[in-house]
């Protein structure tokens, strides 16, 4: 931590230097209109990443951010925020972690698309092949570090990811995208969207079809990606105290994975529809509430298993200006999870299915103590588990904001970490449904089974930052953050040595340093770079009955991560930009570091015609980035190029 | 400020790579100033005489909205502007002006909902204001900074435009 308050000290002095700038922008005030638009600009930084004075650990990925990135899936977009690892475990699978613990059940991220959970809770993680929405329908990523549980509710341990789509109005006529490449067989994106009175809406379809990445170990990786996608978004646009929205989507796809020993391949399919209805009450309290529906559906063709998830959500929001200084937000929702499952040899839960509801009430106080200046906001949720009882999640977040230019922060909060499936109801019998356990004169490693006393981890976090525009056109994030967990997860032999099962038996602390730089280094051109630094320090609480232990998703972030990126405008209608990016090794699972380059070139022809062309992973060695799953086999990423021709009209 | 990053921004100056960034007037400055100057270039409905105070509201947040606050307070030809942060919905009906900065956690349409129909000049950048129902949209043409004025925005508002700030303007919508 040394480290980061001289970073601090070293940033502060000549920060201090630029506040004398404002004698002359009183001398423009009496400019006349004329010349005022006759006068030359600099131009300044268009977009810092972070919320200016949000008591938070917060980036926003904007449009720009989206298209100019050169990525080709959703998960690629969160390589370049500070904070998160994203590792690829094959051609459609991510792990995505924030603050640490990060695995394709990474389990302590909660990831949304407009407000609907898509992280599943059979799993606690992301099927992100189940949610490859277009980029051209996204307005802009917000990521939230750590524990975020009074507005979002539990699993947000370390974070949220919320992915917020673009109005109807925003998106209107037609759109047609196509492209192709060495790994993107086709990609063919199709919107079209109009207006009438009361009403925007648009549709769109989305065809896709990737081809396999490499194998590891020297067999076919069988990894290939298909999927079908289609949807619609529709939004009132009538002026008055009500609005609404709607909107839904429905896919299905295959989604190959290389063999472990069997193939791995997935059918997949699910639709979602979410309604949304804001109404003001009086100018200063509104009401929202919004209710959705979200089934999943996917099924190991190897082996025959199926899991089945749907959910049925309500969530109401009051949000109310109770006097000058306090701006209170209050909420009630109420989740129910269906879960249905056919089980295999190799894969099945006990019980098969089950109905699980969890219900929250929060309720939030942002207290402006001195206006402008010093905020204090506070709140608590109370969440029902089942068979856990009430959780308590509270949070309490300061902001200082002494000049426009600085905003310190601090925050300390508590979040739960929910048991799924896999920890209470898992039959897992090993990659060939062979275990000894599972089957009389089998052989191999134990079988691994849920244990139904799991418990809900649980984090305790403290948090600071400082935000700041040092100048019109350098800004800086900082933050720094240190979590204390209890009740771990573990993975142990169970007393009776047949098989492996999960305990609570680990605790720990991890330390952090998240630093983005946004920098217009000219008029064309913009550098935005940014470092995650990660320690952590996870320990049994209880002497183990059994020997060899492991603590889940322990050694799975990278100690270090890095990224820096260039925008630039090459002329009116060309930008090139590239993305260097590299992660310190996971020595533990045996995966080197690597840094590696994304470019994208884009030349526009008219309003109405774009060429692009992406290159992925060029730089360094082709590279793994997790290490082996338990339930998959890694591949090994290729270098990837696409091109892209857009026509809107 | 690191050290060495001021080393490079100097060594960049005397190279000539990065003078005009660090030295022209900065762009948000700029823009503020242009938008304070709309108020003698509209008409409210209820007639507030042309010296009176003047308030102007700042939604969401951004290099230009910051600005804007810097001006809290200063006299502009004889009239004082009075310029704050993130309104409540109640008194956003008492600006005269909204300004929606660029980054809000809410998108301009709803901002603009809760004005609709009520005599307030909005005003923001970027594209997608003006087909959204916005009146006055800032853009940069070059190193020149412009504007675009919806026609059929302001009438709704009740709000008049007076035809020498149409003059200025780069566009001019719902004519």
């Amino acid at each position: 931590m040394k480290f980061a308050f001289a970073l601090l000290a070293g940033l502060l002095g000549p920060a201090a230097a630029y506040g004398q700038a404002d004698s002359s922008s009183e001398g423009l005030l009496n400019l006349s209109l004329e010349s005022l638009l006759d006068t030359e600009v600099s131009s300044v930084l268009k977009h810092a990443s972070g919320l200016a004075d949000a008591p938070a650990a917060v980036t926003v990925l904007r449009r720009e951010d989206i298209e100019r990135l050169g990525a080709t899936t959703l998960p690629d977009l969160l390589r370049v925020v500070p904070g998160l690892a994203v590792a690829q475990v094959d051609g459609n699978k991510w792990a995505i972690g924030s603050r640490g613990f990060n695995g394709f059940f990474g389990s302590k991220l909660l990831v949304l698309i407009d407000g609907r959970s898509i992280y599943n809770s059979t799993f606690a993680g992301v099927f992100w092949d189940a949610y490859d929405i277009p980029f051209d329908n996204i307005a802009r990523i917000e990521v939230i570090r750590g524990p975020a549980g009074v507005l979002w509710g539990s699993n947000a341990v370390n974070g949220v990811i919320n992915i917020v789509t673009r109005s109807a109005q925003e998106t209107q006529g037609g759109r047609v995208e196509v492209g192709a490449g060495n790994v993107e067989r086709h990609l063919a994106d199709l919107r079209y969207g109009a207006e009438s009175t009361g009403a925007a809406w648009r549709v769109y379809a989305r065809s896709r079809d990737r081809d396999e990445q490499k194998s590891a170990v020297g067999v076919a990786p069988g990894d290939t990606t298909r999927a079908e996608r289609v949807g619609f978004r529709a939004d009132s646009n009538h002026p008055g105290p009500t609005a609404w929205m709607l909107t839904g989507d429905a896919y299905q796809g295959r989604s190959g994975g290389a063999p472990y020993p069997q193939p791995t391949t997935d059918d997949l399919h699910g639709e979602h529809l979410l309604g949304r209805l804001t109404h003001r009450l009086s100018s200063d309290s509104s009401l929202q509430f919004q209710a959705y529906y979200d089934h999943g559906w996917r099924k190991d063709l190897a082996v025959g298993s199926v899991l089945d998830e749907k959910v049925l959500d309500l969530d109401l929001l009051h949000d109310i200006q109770a006097s000058p200084s306090h701006r209170l937000t209050w909420g009630t929702g109420w989740r129910q999870y269906r879960f249905d499952s056919d089980g295999s040899a190799k894969l099945a839960f006990v019980p098969s299915s089950r109905i699980t509801t969890v219900s929250n009430l929060f309720v939030q106080d942002e207290w402006s103590l001195l206006p402008r200046e010093l905020v204090v906001v506070g709140g608590l949720r109370a969440e029902n588990l089942p068979d856990h009882g009430l959780q308590w999640q509270p949070n309490l977040r300061v902001a200082w904001t002494p000049t426009s230019r600085h905003t310190l922060w601090a925050a300390s909060g508590k979040a739960v970490r929910a048991p799924n499936k896999v920890d209470t109801a898992l039959r897992y019998c090993g990659p060939l449904g062979t275990s000894s356990a599972c089957l009389p004169g089998g052989g191999g490693a134990p079988p691994a089974y849920g244990n139904p006393d799991f418990l809900p981890e649980r984090v305790v976090s403290l948090e600071a930052g400082w935000r700041t525009r040092l100048s019109a056109h350098l800004s800086s994030d900082f933050a720094i953050y240190e979590n204390r967990y209890r009740r771990l997860e573990t993975i142990e032999i169970a007393p009776t040595f047949t098989n492996l099962t999960y305990y609570n038996h680990a605790k720990g602390t991890t330390q952090g340093l998240e630093w983005a730089l946004d920098w217009q280094a000219a008029d064309t051109w913009q550098l935005r770079g940014g470092i995650t630094l990660y320690k952590e320090r996870l320990v049994f609480a209880e002497l183990p009955a059994q020997p060899s232990p492991i603590i889940s998703f322990h050694d799975s972030f990278p100690n270090r991560q890095a990224f820096l990126r260039s925008l630039w405008d090459v002329a009116p209608n060309h930008r090139l930009d590239v993305t260097l990016r590299g992660a310190g090794p996971l020595w533990h699972r045996g995966v080197p570091g690597y840094g590696t380059a994304d470019v994208r070139w884009t030349w526009r022809y008219d309003k109405g015609l774009q060429f692009s062309l992406i290159g992925r992973n060029l730089g360094g060695p082709e590279h793994r980035e997790l290490g082996d799953q338990p339930f998959f086999q890694e591949t090994v990423l290729r270098r990837e190029l696409v091109g892209l021709v857009t026509v809107t009209f | 400020m690191a050290p060495w990053l001021r080393l490079l921004v100097f060594a960049g100056c005397l190279l000539g790579l990065a003078s005009e960034v660090w030295c022209a007037v900065p762009e948000s400055e700029v823009r503020a100033a242009i938008v304070v100057n709309f108020i003698h270039y509209v008409e409210w409905p209820d007639g507030p005489p042309p010296t009176a105070d003047i308030r102007i509201c700042i939604a969401g947040h951004g290099s230009t909205a910051d600005a804007l606050l810097g001006f809290n307070g200063k006299a502009i030809h004889g009239r004082r502007v009075w310029v704050e942060r993130a309104p409540a919905a109640s008194v956003i009906g008492n600006c005269r002006m909204l300004f929606v900065g660029e980054l809000s956690n809410r998108s301009p349409i709803d901002w603009l909902r809760e004005v609709a129909g009520q005599p307030v000049l909005t005003v923001s950048e970027g594209e997608d204001f003006l087909p959204n129902g916005g009146i006055i949209s800032l853009n940069r043409s070059g190193s020149r900074i412009t504007f675009d004025v919806n026609l059929l925005a302001m009438r709704r508002s009740n709000l008049r435009i007076g035809s020498q700030l149409l003059r200025l303007a780069r566009d001019v919508h719902g004519k």
